[in-house]
């Protein structure tokens, strides 16, 4: 059973990306398939932003998955890190819903 | 990949597929003779390591068995072809669910792979054997193989293989791959239109019938939906019964799935053309499919209106030609979206490709998002700021979620679960939506110290962050006011929620226990205390749960040691006579949907995990601490006296007193087998039921007698819990502390440190006043728990002599690479009469409080 906090989610997610009219299982489909574009898109958004040295840092400190390393790094090498990913998140949803105008 | 099934051809579909004759047939052989396997000779385990090979018997056509004195006419040969009839047809079983076996987890298939070889290898065995009565043995042992394989070995495939299968996308997805580019060509045309209506119709209100990817429509639904229609009365009823459909998105919904599978039965004729013409009596049908939240569909077939069966038919082929369009249309959409963002994962892909670098990290990103169950997902998505419900959503937040396997999301820790409960029961205000969101996703992936951080760092702050304190002072047992005052929308916010209550209450949350210095054994009774007193609905018969509730439900600690050995056993956390090294930062829970024990997200001991021999006291020279119930585990990881067998810590090896082994399991030559504590391993059956077979998949091999107790088994002794703590002095080695072995320290082991002779003792946690490099001190929490030690903190910081002081302590943050340890600083100060905390994260990699530095004990 999902929990109501998980629908709370989902249902605000949905409206969202547009697809609250959706039968449930195919919003969770098609969330759960963005939230792999968003991740992608937010991380290319600010691994462009360093150079090539730094972008091997990044993945190390990416693949350890330390929250506090990662949020130092990010703070001090891309200022601005959370609105960049912001933005490339918000673009990518402007996409999806772009596509699916008819 | 999976190891299934060995000798089948991958996509080999069983020729002869008889559903379960393979059953049948070994039921009638076997006589259902289960005392006759129980009471099997000891030989039949070991026969195949010792039968001689240098003759050979020709065994002659097997009758049915029913005890062990028949077994002189036992057919070997048959039975290797039983099992291998029973593994076509499991195989094809699992195909029928539209899971590929080749792609099921190797786990999934080896207790049934481990019983299909040893029937084979016994069979061999009994083919060369001549003597009668091991001959004998190794039939009883090859029948009880086969109830191994037609039971449990298939259970667990079988369970797996549900598992796998997520009924809807599944059904979609393989209908995709196999249906390709001619799903756009799989138009229902007018004769299968006319049959989605009959179906519709003749099945009414029942939606679910066709539903799922084993849906057939049968031949028989056709006749009977044609006949219904031609008889007035019948059809009225079928109005009735439609007109029960809630809505129309129903009917929508069901129509796609006919057509789906309408399109996949294409090439076969549909023989319904000449039957559906409706004899001229029939009136025009009056379908009224409106549903509440649906615009309905102009279906125009009013009773008033006159018309030969032909325009009946027609407006017919036209009303079910909107309906499949309008289906068609919404299933094509979602389709093509899906599609675009497959595109767009590509796209972004190739991206990453031409920047350089990144393509590593990419792939693994990409497979580990892939890997994360739902509500992971949701944690993801939300972290980055889908949905606006957190504004500052960032990569620092999410990625660490990737660290988290899909099966240890399912659980994730107790704190979490907690949460996720208690947020419907706090008191939360108009924020509660980008709060719980922010919280959820920090809480999921990071530590709860983070959760805090976060609280202050991005918009949580103010309002939110002295909530999220509160929730959490609330829950480590720290109860104080609502720092906000709750508005009026915000009460009904929590109206809503707290009628949400029941629903969260009635959700089986899996439990998550940490290490345990009992081993894999010890956590699985810490599970057990958490697990709900009432068995949870749709738990797999057979499954690890169903048997720790069976267990349970008998109420006889010794049961429950069995039950929670056998598990052990089966999932090879205990074997040859070992038990699996349990490290620091092991993690169990309980797939809820399968029941499967998960040790750190796996189902079996990881192979090549390192196996630690049963600790043997009288050699190691070492007196084992006894724990006093005041002392040793904190409260929450103690057993509770009647859910648990005799606790380890509360028995002492002793020479002299012999224990009562009327049930213990014994080997072939008498030697009882021991747990990895070195006690009797007891069993459920009375000592004249016992065979010496033991499970499958996990053989135990007899402890050698130059390391068992000679003769006699174990005694044990209980001691006073007034008994003064013997103590051991193990000044050498402290990193060996980090480790916390099942087998290795089953007794409470305390040890004095280097400076001042401290008496620690690594399971308690506890409060010591530490030494730094350059000579200064500060307050170090060590022992215990990572969650036992940080609510000892807590409670020690409350205290009004201890206000403003700040302690040391290390913890576990899981990440992509595994938990690591982490130093932090906690501090607790008083505020207008409430506890106000503060964590400092030490950003300098400081090494964890270490014994060796302790100068004395401040608290216990």
């Amino acid at each position: 059973m999902i929990s109501p906090m998980q629908d709370e989610l989902t249902a605000l997610i949905a409206e969202d990306l547009g697809i609250k009219d959706v039968p449930p299982a195919e919003q969770q489909a098609l969330i759960g398939q963005f939230g792999e574009i968003a991740l992608k898109a937010a991380t290319l958004a600010i691994v462009g932003k360093l150079t090539e040295a730094k972008r091997g840092e990044f993945a190390k400190l990416a693949e350890a998955g330390d929250a506090s390393a990662l949020k130092a790094f990010l703070d001090r090498e891309v200022p601005g890190h959370e609105s960049i990913a912001k933005a490339a998140v918000a673009e990518e949803v402007k996409r999806f819903k772009a596509f699916q105008a008819p | 990949m999976s190891e299934y099934p060995p000798g089948h051809k991958k996509g080999k579909k069983a020729k002869e597929h008889k559903g379960h004759g393979g059953m049948d047939e070994l039921k009638e052989l076997l006589g259902h003779s289960r005392s006759a396997v129980e009471s099997a000779p000891p030989e039949a385990v070991s026969a195949p390591e010792t039968a001689p090979n240098d003759t050979v018997s020709v065994a002659t056509e097997a009758q049915p068995e029913t005890s062990v004195q028949e077994r002189s006419d036992f057919n070997a040969a048959k039975q290797v072809r039983i099992a291998e009839r029973i593994y076509r047809d499991l195989g094809q079983e699992v195909r029928d669910m539209r899971v590929k076996p080749e792609d099921m987890p190797a786990s999934a298939w080896k207790s049934f792979n481990a019983a299909f070889e040893s029937i084979k290898r016994l069979a061999e065995a009994y083919e060369t054997e001549t003597d009668g009565a091991r001959k004998n043995a190794l039939a009883a042992s090859i029948q009880k193989l086969q109830m191994t394989l037609s039971g449990k070995g298939r259970k667990e495939v079988l369970t797996a293989a549900r598992s796998m299968r997520t009924p809807k996308e599944k059904a979609k997805k393989e209908g995709e791959k196999e249906e390709g580019e001619k799903k756009e060509d799989a138009v229902p045309n007018e004769r299968q239109q006319n049959k989605i209506l009959m179906l519709v119709l003749t099945e009414g209100g029942d939606v679910d019938i066709l539903a799922g990817p084993d849906a057939v429509i049968s031949s028989e639904n056709h006749a009977k939906a044609i006949e219904l229609l031609a008889n007035p009365k019948e059809r009225e009823r079928v109005i009735k019964s439609i007109k029960k459909l809630s809505s129309i998105k129903k009917i929508l919904e069901y129509t796609a799935q006919l057509g789906l599978l309408l399109s996949k039965q294409s090439e076969q004729p549909v023989e319904v053309e000449a039957a559906v013409e409706p004899s001229p009596e029939v009136r025009p049908l009056s379908l009224d499919l409106s549903g509440p939240e649906e615009t309905p569909l102009d279906i125009d077939l009013s009773e008033g209106r006159e018309g030969t069966p032909k325009e009946w038919h027609k407006r017919l082929r036209e009303a079910v030609g909107k309906v499949v369009e309008s289906t068609k249309e919404k299933v094509a959409w979602w389709k093509s979206s899906e599609e675009h963002l497959i595109r767009r994962k590509e796209e972004l892909d190739a991206e990453a490709e031409k920047i350089g670098g990144l393509e590593g990290l990419f792939r693994s990103m990409g497979e580990k998002y892939n890997k994360l169950n739902w509500k992971t997902k949701l944690g993801v998505g939300a972290g980055l700021g889908l949905g606006a419900v957190l504004t500052g959503g960032t990569l620092a937040m999410v990625i660490p979620l990737l660290g988290i396997t899909a099966q240890r999301a399912a659980g994730l820790s107790t704190m979490y679960l907690k949460f996720e409960k208690d947020v419907h029961q706090e008191k939360w205000g108009k924020e509660k939506a980008f709060l719980k969101a922010g919280v959820y996703t920090v809480l999921m992936g990071i530590a709860i110290k983070e959760a805090i951080e976060y609280a202050s760092e991005t918009e949580l702050a103010h309002a939110a962050q002295a909530k999220v304190e509160n929730w959490l002072g609330s829950m480590l047992g720290h109860e104080t006011p609502p720092a906000v005052t709750q508005t009026p929308e915000a009460t009904q916010v929590l109206e809503a929620e707290s009628a949400l209550t029941p629903e969260v209450a009635a959700t089986f949350e899996a439990p998550t226990v940490g290490a345990s210095v009992r081993g894999y054994e010890g956590m699985l009774q810490d599970l057990m205390k958490q697990l709900p007193d009432t068995k949870p609905e749709n738990i797999p018969d057979g499954s690890d749960l169903a048997k720790l509730y069976e267990a349970k439900a008998g109420g006889d600690p010794r049961e429950i040691g069995n039950a929670i050995h056998r598990i052990a056993m089966e999932h090879k956390f205990f074997a040859e006579g070992a038990s699996a090294r349990i490290d620091v930062g092991a993690q169990m829970t309980v797939d809820p949907q399968s029941g499967s024990i998960l040790f750190n997200g796996e189902v079996q001991a990881p192979a090549g995990v390192r196996m630690i021999p049963d600790y043997q006291p009288q050699a190691s020279g070492v007196r084992p601490t006894v724990e006093s119930p005041a002392q040793g585990l904190g409260e929450e990881t103690r057993l509770e006296e009647t859910q648990a067998p005799a606790p380890v810590e509360e028995r002492i090896p002793t020479p002299v007193t012999p224990p009562a082994e009327a049930s213990a399991w014994q080997g072939p030559d008498g030697q009882v087998w021991r747990d990895s504590s070195g006690n009797p391993i007891q069993s459920e059956f009375p000592a004249e039921q016992l065979t010496p077979a033991p499970e499958v998949s996990v053989p135990v091999e007899i402890m050698s007698p130059g390391v068992e107790t000679p003769a006699t088994p174990l005694p044990t002794e209980d001691i006073p819990a007034q008994e003064p703590i013997p103590t051991v002095d193990l000044t050498q080695d402290q990193m060996a502390q980090s480790e916390v072995s099942g087998a290795v320290t089953q007794e409470t082991q305390t040890f004095f440190t280097r400076i001042d002779n401290v008496q620690i003792n690594p399971e308690a946690p506890a409060i010591y006043e530490a030494q730094t490099p350059d000579g200064g001190t500060y307050l170090a929490a060590y022992g215990g728990s990572d969650e036992a030690r940080f609510k000892f903190i807590q409670d020690y910081l409350t205290r009004p002599e201890n206000q403003g002081k700040s302690i040391r302590f290390a913890h576990e943050v899981p990440s992509i690479l595994g938990p690591q340890i982490k130093v932090d600083e906690i501090g607790a100060g008083t505020e207008a009469g409430q506890t106000s905390w503060f964590l400092d994260f030490l950003k300098k990699p400081l090494p964890p409080p270490s014994p060796d530095t302790f100068l004395k004990q401040l608290s216990k």
